[in-house]
Parts: structure tokens; C-alpha cells; sequence
């Protein structure tokens, strides 16, 4: 057995589902911008990605918060993988460095960033393929998976990437027409490939997924700041908002994922997909035959349909102290 | 049950949930040699003995420069060594000893502010006491905990408990080489926090030291005191309130946010440079020129008697940012 096998087997009986390397000098070459091996460590041969998923079971559920603890645990053992992974190396005689899987450098670029973009280092080690909403896709779980990457010195044997893309893109584009925020591209030129238009605007994603996180922490703060005349102080620090906050501090629970519309819909998954269609709500999130096409001479646009009417509340965090702010109840 | 329950009992189930070291300090003995605030009968009383435990960091940060990947995964360790300690106490308990974990964590955040956890988070002063008391290490030049396998590479993890053990005794030699025949910790200190400068042949009990205000700005980045700063610079601004949002609406606030929401533990581990340079350890011998990268005016000599101390600040914080 090679070590690359060995290091294999033992993800797994970890809780990996999958797992593949690349070599991190091919990698490197392939990033345009700082989020690369170099960037945290010199002299790494290769980059180890696996994927846990995320219970089936979850989806089952229509309590976000409960969907929510059940991505903070999934990632618990991401780490605690990257964790063995890193010491199963070490013991072996070579430098492990697991990498940070949800913690961003706020000074990395432009915007806060990890060190590596787990997505592409999943794609690049044939671990997934990147879709239309920029969420890895496994062939197992779709995108219902987390991702855990540790870099070491070891020269380990390199996966192959996947030939063929797991994501039909605007031949299914189910995320697109649900996405609460529309953060999903709708439309592409006609016969374009899933690499040319897959795509996220990260920051419409956040407003929905990281719903009661800093984004929405500082809209709220300068709405409360700037009204005139200032609202009662009172009436705002009773807000359930801040109750709230205080849970997705302490639990993480609706602080980051915290949407999980495009998770729902996505038909790749052997594994689980099938499962959660049966549930009879999942279902009818988009009825079958129902993302509307229109073709023009040159482009595909899609239908945008957003989320059933029961849950559209929930991503409204604009609306936070609404009442407050305008002398109405406070809710 | 408790008569089955021995040292060696303890320390293999100790290896057997991962546990790099372990050793046992008698509670009572360390009433005296740790400050008031953390003297184990604070804490609780009837429990004689304080299992001290370590586990260590990976090799591979020595050779890593990103800091902050390295500040995530100490406190994850942290956090693993607080979850290990929970099973070893449910171990003892299920021998009919009573036992509960005491947290690397567990300082005083009033008075001192979290600064009893410079530098770099390894453990509280009880902890590091009992660890020395134990004979699991000693401490070094900057008041780190040294261990003959690790150096400073480890967190520490307890656990009191009514089962009394013979406790370990205290190492005989020092580990450190301190200021005259390395001094590395201090050359390479971001914030000038280690001592540097000591008469000639003065023993290194009289020596070691460490300016935990000026640790904690690089270990602590976003700690209990920058919090408080940052909170005192808004206050301050409450009549000017362009001047507070932009206080407020900066990149600071998502740090701060992110710090407490996700790296929490990691709070306290946020500069490693002393701990990346120290040659003390197995870990560091077995990293030969690999763990020289760190600092490269290192590179010739891992015991690196003719490094001149004076401080590498400057450099080290170009080499480890």
C-alpha cells in the first residue's frame, strides 16, 4: 500500500467521504491571486481535500436553526479531520499544516479571505466540480458536503480532476431561480460551458446565508445610529434582534450558513438527493417542470421564481427594527 | 472501583485519547507557588490531586508563516485538549474517583485582563506551575513552559480530582538555555516582551521574564484589551457620530466579529514567533534544517550559541507575517 493510499484509508475511517491531493506546485500555478500554498508555508508538495456531508436527515427539517447546528457540527468534524490528517502526517516522519476551513484573513485582499479557496482545490484534486453557484458538487452529496484541506511535504500521489461536470448549469438551474437573494447568475449565453458563467455575488449570498452575521450586524447599527429622531433606547436594546445575536455568537446558529435554499435543490447527490425529494415540502420547493426558460437569439434566461411564500420572512433582515425605528410595535 | 485506579492506569488512557504528556501535581503543594487567584482550593476544595496534561502543536507551523492559520488551529487544540480532559474525567469518575477538567482558559479576565495567558496561550499559571511541579518541563527565558519532547510546542490541559497520587517531582536541570547561550525567544519577540539583556552568569530563575502588556498586543490581537480599547475609542465618539460609524463600520468590527464567533479559543494564540525559534525539543531536532525557515539568520545553527541578541523584531515580523 502507498502512503498515499494508507493517508486514504485513514480519512475515511475518520469520517472523510471522499478524498483526493493535488500537487501543491501545480495548484499554485493556477491561482491568480493569494490564495495559495505559498501564502501560509513554503516547501509543501501537496494539498489533501476531503469532504464530510451533511446529515440527510437535516434537510428533513424545516427549522433553519436546527439545519443551521447541523452544518456547525458537520464542520466540527471537518476540522477534527484536518486535525488527524495533520498528525496521522506528522507521525510519519512529515510537516502537516491543516488550513483553516472557516476563518478568514481580514487583510489577505480586498475582502476577507482564506488562505486557500477550498472549492478549487476540490475541483483541482478530483474531489467535486465547481457549479453554477460556485458550491462544490459531489458526486455522492451534491453540494451538501463541507470541505477540509492540510497541506504537507509529503509527495503524495495526485487524484485526477473529474471529466465531466456535475452541474448541467442553465440546463437545470434550480439554485438560480430559488436564491432568496437572486445571488445566482440567471442568465448565459446560449451553449456557453458551466465554466464560462458560474458565478455568486458573495455579497447578495451573505445577506441571506450569513442572516443575522456582521453584514446585517452593521446595517442595522447605522440605521440605529443615523435615525432621526434616535429611537427609544430601550425599545431597542429589548429587541429580539439582539437575543439573536447573542445565540449566533455563542452557537454560530444563523451567524454564517444559515441559508440552505440552493442545497435543497440540487439534484446531484447518488446518495442523497433521492431522499430528500421524498420529503413532500422539498418537493414542492420547485414542482417539477417549473423553472421556466426564456430563449433569445444569443442567451438563456431563466424564470426567477425565489423561495415559497413561507419563508421569504425569514431573509428580510433589513427589516430587523423596522417597527422600532418608525415609533410602531416593537415585534 | 478507586483501588484499581493507579498513575499508570491514568497516564496510558491518557495516550490512548491522544494525550502527548501527562503528569500528576499534588493540589496542595501548589497552594503556595501560584498567586492567590489561582490556587487550586479557589477552585475546590477535597480534590488533592491536579492531573497536568499536554498536547502538542504541529511540527509543520514551525515552518509555516501565516499567522493566522496558526492562531486558528492552537486554539482548536485548546479546545480539543478541554474536550480530552472531559473524557479523561468521566475515566476517572467511572472508577468512582470524582474529577472535572480544568480549562487551559480558565485566567482571570478581570484585573489581568487575559494577560496570564501570554504568550501564546500555552496554559494558565496554575497550569504551567503544576506542569513544572510534575516534571513535565520547566520554564523558559519567557516564562513558556519547556518540555524535553516539544519545547514549547504544547497547550496544557488539567484535571483535579479526590484520587490522590503520588505526584511527579519537578525536573532537576533546566531546559532552557537561556539569554547567554540562545536567547532566540527574545531576539525574535515582535514586541520586545523577552528579556535581552541580563548580567553575566546570572541564573536564569533570576533572568526569565516576560511584559505581558506587550505580549498580548501580538498574541492577543483581539483580546480582552484591544476589546476594551476599541469600545473606549466609540464611547468616546458618541457626540460625533459620522466619527462613530466609521469606527464602527470598519473592518475592525468583522475582525472582532469573527475572532469571538470563530476562533475563539485562538483568541489567545495569536503570535507563535518564540515558541516557531525555540531549539529545546525533540520535535525541533527531528525538524533539522526544516525548522531553521522560520528565521533565517537561524539557519546555521539550531542551538545557535552566536546569535547576538539584540532584538530581530524588524525582520521576524517581515519573515512571519
Amino acid at each position: 500500500m502507498t502512503l498515499t493510499e494508507e493517508l486514504f484509508e485513514f480519512a475515511r475511517s475518520r469520517g472523510a467521504d471522499s478524498i483526493g491531493v493535488v500537487s501543491a506546485e501545480a495548484y499554485e500555478a493556477k491561482v491568480p491571486n493569494l490564495q495559495k500554498p505559498s501564502t501560509s508555508a513554503m516547501g509543501m508538495k501537496s494539498l489533501i481535500c476531503f469532504v464530510k456531508h451533511m446529515l440527510t436527515g437535516s434537510f428533513a427539517t424545516r427549522d433553519v436553526p436546527v439545519q443551521s447546528l447541523n452544518s456547525h457540527v458537520c464542520m466540527d468534524g471537518v476540522e477534527r479531520i484536518s486535525m488527524e490528517l495533520a498528525e496521522w502526517l506528522e507521525k510519519r516522519g512529515y510537516l502537516g499544516i491543516p488550513v483553516p476551513p472557516e476563518a478568514a484573513d481580514m487583510n489577505l485582499q480586498r475582502s476577507p479571505a482564506g488562505t486557500l479557496d477550498f472549492k478549487w482545490v476540490a475541483e483541482e484534486s478530483g474531489v467535486g466540480t465547481v457549479g453554477l453557484e460556485l458550491n462544490l458538487l459531489t458526486p455522492d452529496y451534491g453540494p451538501r458536503v463541507y470541505i477540509g484541506v492540510v497541506m504537507t511535504d509529503a509527495a503524495l500521489d495526485s487524484t485526477p480532476k473529474m471529466e465531466q461536470h456535475l452541474c448541467p448549469g442553465m440546463k437545470c438551474g434550480r439554485c438560480a431561480v430559488i436564491c432568496p437573494t437572486q445571488a445566482i447568475p440567471l442568465r448565459a449565453p446560449r451553449d456557453a460551458h458551466i465554466t464560462e458563467y458560474r458565478n455568486l455575488d458573495k455579497r447578495a449570498c451573505a445577506s441571506g446565508a450569513e442572516r443575522i452575521g456582521i453584514k446585517p450586524l452593521l446595517l442595522n447599527l447605522r440605521k440605529l445610529i443615523f435615525t432621526s429622531p434616535p429611537p427609544d433606547p430601550q425599545r431597542v436594546v429589548d429587541h429580539v434582534y439582539w437575543k439573536e445575536f447573542w445565540q449566533s455568537i455563542n452557537s454560530k446558529l444563523g451567524a454564517f450558513a444559515a441559508c440552505f435554499e440552493c442545497f435543497y435543490v440540487c439534484p446531484p447527490g447518488a446518495k442523497d438527493f433521492k431522499k430528500i425529494i421524498r420529503i413532500p415540502y422539498r418537493r414542492m420547493d420547485i414542482p417539477p417542470g417549473k423553472v421556466g426558460r426564456r430563449h433569445f437569439d444569443d442567451m438563456v434566461e431563466m424564470v426567477y421564481r425565489g423561495v415559497p411564500e413561507e419563508r421569504k420572512a425569514v431573509y428580510e433582515r433589513d427589516q430587523d427594527f423596522g417597527e422600532v425605528l418608525q415609533g410602531g410595535k416593537n415585534p | 472501583m478507586t483501588a484499581a485506579l493507579s498513575r499508570e492506569i491514568i497516564t496510558e488512557k491518557g495516550r490512548e485519547l491522544g494525550l502527548d504528556l501527562i503528569g500528576f501535581a499534588s493540589a496542595r503543594s501548589l497552594e503556595a507557588k501560584v498567586p492567590d487567584r489561582y490556587r487550586p482550593s479557589r477552585i475546590a476544595e477535597q480534590m488533592p490531586t491536579l492531573i497536568v496534561v499536554a498536547k502538542s502543536s504541529y511540527s509543520g507551523f514551525v515552518v509555516a508563516h501565516h499567522a493566522a492559520t496558526k492562531q486558528f488551529w492552537g486554539g482548536r487544540i485548546i479546545k480539543r485538549l478541554d474536550e480530552t480532559c472531559v473524557k479523561l474525567a468521566v475515566f476517572l469518575e467511572s472508577y468512582g474517583a470524582t474529577a472535572f477538567p480544568v480549562s487551559s482558559l480558565m485566567v482571570d479576565m478581570g484585573e489581568r485582563e487575559g494577560l496570564d495567558l501570554c504568550p501564546a496561550g500555552q496554559g494558565s499559571p496554575l497550569l504551567k506551575a503544576a506542569a513544572v511541579e510534575a516534571g513535565l518541563g520547566t520554564l523558559g527565558l519567557n516564562l513558556m513552559l519547556l518540555t524535553r519532547e516539544f519545547g514549547p510546542r504544547v497547550y496544557l490541559g488539567g484535571v483535579l480530582t479526590n484520587f490522590e497520587v503520588e505526584p511527579g517531582g519537578p525536573l532537576t536541570k533546566e531546559l532552557c538555555l537561556g539569554l547567554e547561550e540562545c536567547g532566540r525567544c527574545a531576539a525574535v519577540c515582535p514586541e520586545d516582551a523577552i528579556p535581552r539583556q541580563a548580567l553575566r552568569g546570572t541564573p536564569l530563575a533570576e533572568v526569565r521574564g516576560l511584559d505581558a502588556i506587550a505580549c498580548a498586543r501580538s498574541s492577543q490581537p483581539l483580546g480582552p484589551r484591544r476589546f476594551k480599547e476599541y469600545l473606549t475609542q466609540i464611547f468616546l465618539t458618541r457626540d460625533r457620530l459620522e466619527t462613530m460609524w466609521s469606527l464602527i463600520g470598519s473592518r475592525l468590527t468583522g475582525a472582532f466579529w469573527q475572532e469571538m464567533l470563530m476562533v475563539k479559543e485562538g483568541a489567545f494564540t495569536g503570535c507563535s514567533a518564540c515558541v516557531n525559534v525555540c531549539p529545546v525539543g525533540e520535535d525541533y531536532q527531528r525538524l533539522g534544517k526544516r525548522g531553521e525557515s522560520a528565521v533565517p539568520q537561524f539557519a546555521k545553527s539550531i542551538t545557535a550559541k552566536e546569535v547576538k541578541v539584540e532584538n530581530l523584531a524588524k525582520h521576524s515580523a517581515e519573515s512571519l507575517s
